[in-house]
């Protein structure tokens, strides 16, 4: 009797005796292959002009273009789940996260700008060393509301900065995540939907609502591994209302994603810009709508992009103010 | 602006579907039948070809994470919940003396089910497809470190419970309870 376990798996082998491709097979899958085009950008264009050359009454193109949004998004979360993938880290790395987009800034004398704003973080890949923040100076890209100012608009200088907590040392949520809070979050889309909304019972205006901005800020975070934000796609697939907002989002670096999201009760909303290519969240945005008539309508966009590096710049570690923080009763205080 | 390397044409798939398109298939077929493993090597080399600039030229981890997400996604979509495991299973209790090879089957899915579903993973991917810790810390997404740790461990919690099914311990050795002395 064969009294090893590997063995045995490879006596009950279900992959042992698979055949190759004969060349028939072979040259139609790779027809295929090479035929097939990225579907889900082409098809909601398509989809899209179809529909805008049908409509009648703007109710019934409401109607179809929700739904068809949803069929979008639905696609689209398909293919990043499918294809997220990371690059291999090494101990003693840090992730370089890079934000940059735009915001909006008030002055003293009640004027708003539209600015321009660029944070990287420095994000240690054991969670085991601290993070550090580099905030730079926001320049103006125009002002939104207000009289004119009668001169210069300047901003603070922006600011460089960590503390002598890792995020390991720190309370996780979805918000502020680390590494093993995320590693302990279930992988299967039922278990981990089900701890979603278990965690936003209660919270927000809407569960839905509030389901989604759980899960676009553990993804804003940058750091979520390709198997959980495999299974974050997942989830988001099933939240009622999520759909593309714009098949083509484009940021300033000429990246080009999704934008997913969902309609808040004042009409704006927060979106996700996620590329399906390469699984990734590469941006997100805020559509202002005129319900905020001080600012009327304006669109936030902020594109995310994520490198290892193996050390924090020396200008950054020379230039950084060191808080002393300590945690107390699952608060950060600094 | 990402550009296509310049030797990324059909020949580079043609070579990559030789080198890798069997054990890719091997791979689905563990672990969603025939039929549903060719739609899953049909996606893995689109998307190879869709996304060449970023296939490294050591393909075989990509090509088998990406397989692994469709996968997983061919086991979420609610039409597709029966899995191979399942239907083997649903094979042998239909008939009435179940073969060598489905008990042999049977006993290991039950074994490998007992294990954490990442060091389980790890195993097939170590005995079945035959990849090495690296290989598999690209596929499952985790350091080479915590792939060798997780196959170490399941490897002797498997060897352990296959022990344990080869020579059952009597009730009165688990018992708290004396034994009663027998009249």
């Amino acid at each position: 009797m064969n009294l090893l376990f590997e063995d045995q798996m490879r006596t009950s082998d279900p992959g042992a005796s698979v055949p190759a491709y004969d060349p028939d097979e072979r040259a139609k899958m790779l027809d295929e292959a090479v035929a097939a085009t990225p579907v889900r950008r082409s098809r909601g264009r398509l989809l899209l002009a179809a529909c805008a050359a049908l409509v009648v009454a703007g109710l019934i193109f409401q109607s179809v273009t929700a739904s068809i949004g949803s069929a979008q998004a639905s696609e689209v979360l398909h293919q990043a789940a499918i294809h997220a993938f990371d690059e291999r880290s090494r101990p003693g790395q840090y992730w370089q996260l890079t934000r940059t987009g735009t915001n909006i800034y008030g002055d003293q004398d009640n004027r708003l700008f539209l600015v321009r704003v660029e944070h990287v973080d420095y994000v240690a890949v054991d969670g085991k060393r601290p993070t550090w923040f580099v905030r730079g100076g926001a320049t103006t890209v125009r002002q939104l509301s207000g009289p004119p100012p009668t001169g210069p608009v300047t901003w603070s200088p922006g600011d460089t900065w960590t503390t002598n907590l890792s995020p390991e040392q720190m309370p996780a949520y979805w918000s502020l995540p680390s590494p093993s809070w995320l590693a302990a979050l279930p992988r299967d889309p039922a278990q981990l939907r089900a701890r979603l909304y278990a965690d936003t019972e209660g919270r927000g205006n809407n569960h839905d609502d509030e389901a989604f901005t759980y899960v676009a800020d553990v993804l804003r975070s940058g750091i979520v591994p390709a198997d959980l934000r495999s299974a974050l796609f997942e989830v988001l697939r099933t939240i009622p209302g999520t759909t593309v907002k714009d098949a083509e989002a484009r940021l300033d670096d000429g990246r080009v994603g999704a934008a997913i999201g969902r309609n808040d009760i004042f009409g704006s909303t927060g979106q996700l810009i996620v590329d399906p290519d390469n699984g990734q969240v590469i941006g997100e945005r805020t559509v202002m709508s005129t319900f905020f008539g001080f600012v009327g309508d304006a669109t936030l966009t902020t594109g995310i992009a994520a490198r290892l590096v193996d050390s924090v710049p020396k200008n950054v570690q020379e230039n950084a103010r060191r808080e002393k923080c300590t945690v107390e009763n699952d608060e950060v205080r600094c | 602006m990402r550009h296509s390397p310049p030797n990324r044409d059909r020949g580079w798939l043609e070579r990559l579907f030789d080198q890798h398109g069997l054990r890719v298939r091997a791979f689905a077929v563990r672990r969603v039948g025939a039929d549903a493993g060719d739609d899953i090597v049909s996606e893995v080399f689109i998307s190879a070809w869709r996304r060449r600039v970023d296939v490294p030229d050591d393909a075989l981890g990509w090509l088998l994470q990406t397989a692994r997400h469709a996968v997983l996604h061919h086991f979420r979509s609610s039409s597709r919940q029966a899995t191979l495991r399942e239907t083997v299973r649903w094979n042998s209790h239909a008939t009435e003396s179940p073969s060598a090879e489905d008990e042999t089957r049977l006993l290991v899915d039950s074994i490998l089910d007992a294990l954490p579903p990442t060091d389980a993973e790890v195993l097939r991917l170590t005995v079945w497809d035959q990849l090495t810790p690296s290989e598999i810390a690209v596929v499952l997404g985790i350091t080479p470190g915590a792939a060798r740790t997780r196959l170490m461990r399941a490897r002797q919690s498997a060897q352990e419970f296959y022990g344990a099914s080869l020579h059952p311990e009597p009730p009165s050795v688990r018992s708290a309870e004396p034994c009663s002395p027998q009249h």
